[in-house]
């Protein structure tokens, strides 16, 4: 059975034995992926799924395949999927014509996007939940979507949230917005405010002015398609930090920090 | 200093131009240079044709920069070390010996050049910490998988 669908430009097909297979395919797709039914597709994942195998004491894996290469094969499903959805997700952020995925946490305030870069573990998600918590309007806690007037671009699937003190390699939690009383961002927003921080434990909100050429870099070094698409990717983020305002150095505790953000935002 | 005309480099950069500074991507080693306005100034002038005496009166001119000459002597050292000047170049000198020559050590307007590796895809994505499970490398922060636990 298969399907295909366009996600932010990008025509994605999914391929598995069952209707089951494909619906867990389709759970895990980027937000805004929409069915197609176009023909050629740019890439197709394929899922088997394992299980009780023929004889007592054997089980099958779950094996999931691009195009023709294997990425994931385990017993846990769960182990599977998520490497689909961050499959996909990579793909699709380096693939977008005419859209520059960055790695940030982004919410809306007051008609401009406050993004703030960073990778996996950098705390931003913790940071965005707390400015969520304020009143902010939520666009991401996973990638700022970049259009080449600069504009972010909602990428709101579920948020993640990880529980206080979770060891590493627990998986974080996945909540709708709405079921945390937090609005959705729609339109497309200009970039207010660029908050290139690292978190130290301890460490007092202490942020410095930057300037836009510093926070081009503080985005680029987290742009999904920075080397495969250089020219497209810098004319988008100078786009993006025209009209910003960027500030760099170290935050302590995210609900801290959140109204000295929001305070610095209303200047802007 | 070498006898040879600073020649900025041309081939396999993206330029962009922001006020006050430059933004260089340098496409064949995917490295970004952000140039601040004394550096941008100094690369500006690097035509192949202009002397550093020349460029350093225009420093003094534009930017009324002190010790003019050792500054664009450093911001050349520098730029050939980024690879951001044409050819082999003379200009190897360390920066620490230009700040303690120019005395400057805390000096704000003395060209300068910052510089960030650019990540591959993978690492700029999402990725799972140390101890989660995993199915490939490319999962990983850590870029390796080793028995289904990132490492």
């Amino acid at each position: 059975m298969g399907e295909s669908f366009v996600a932010y430009g990008v025509r994605l097909g999914l391929r598995g034995q069952t209707s089951a297979a494909l619906s867990l395919l389709r759970g895990h797709l980027p937000p805004h992926a929409r069915s197609a039914g176009v023909r050629g597709v740019d890439r197709l994942y394929s899922l088997v799924l394992g299980g009780d195998g023929p004889r007592p004491g054997v089980r099958r894996l779950h094996i999931l395949y691009a195009d023709h290469v294997r990425i994931a094969r385990s017993e846990d499903l769960d182990t599977v999927l998520s490497a689909f959805e961050s499959e996909v997700e990579g793909f699709v952020g380096v693939h977008a014509p005419a859209r520059v995925f960055v790695h940030a946490g982004v919410v809306g305030w007051r008609g401009r996007a406050i993004v703030i870069p960073g990778r996996s573990f950098s705390g931003k998600s913790t940071l965005v939940r707390a400015l969520l918590d304020a009143g902010t309007t939520y666009y991401s806690d996973e990638y700022a979507v970049i259009d080449m007037r600069g504009r972010v671009h909602p990428y709101d699937r579920p948020l993640s949230l990880r529980t206080p003190g979770a060891v590493p390699g627990v998986r974080p939690s996945r909540h709708e917005p709405e079921s945390l009383g937090v609005r959705r961002g729609r339109k497309a927003l200009p970039i207010g405010l660029i908050i290139a921080t690292r978190f130290r434990d301890g460490a007092r909100f202490r942020l410095r002015p930057a300037s836009a050429g510093e926070g081009v870099l503080a985005l680029l070094s987290n742009t999904l398609s920075a080397r495969m698409r250089p020219a497209v990717t810098m004319i988008a983020l100078r786009e993006a930090v025209g009209g910003a305002r960027v500030l760099k150095g170290l935050r302590g505790e995210a609900a801290e920090t959140v109204q000295q953000i929001l305070s610095i935002a209303n200047c802007s | 200093m070498g006898d040879r005309l600073p020649k900025a480099r041309v081939d396999d950069l993206h330029v962009e131009d922001l006020p006050g500074e430059l933004i260089v991507y340098d496409l064949a080693r995917h490295r970004a240079h952000r140039l601040n306005q004394a550096a941008k100034l100094i690369l500006q002038h690097c035509d192949g044709t202009t002397t550093r005496e020349q460029i350093a009166r225009v420093l003094e001119r534009e930017l009324g920069a002190i010790h003019a000459e050792a500054q664009v002597d450093l911001a050349l050292a520098v730029l050939a070390r980024k690879h951001l000047l044409d050819g082999v170049t003379p200009y190897r000198e360390s920066r620490r010996l230009w700040l303690r020559r120019l005395g400057l050590a805390g000096g704000a307007a003395l060209p300068l050049v910052a510089t960030i590796g650019v990540p591959r895809p993978a690492r700029a994505a999402t990725c799972l910490a140390t101890g989660a499970t995993c199915s490939s490398n490319a999962q990983c922060c850590s870029g390796l998988c080793l028995f289904t636990i990132c490492v």
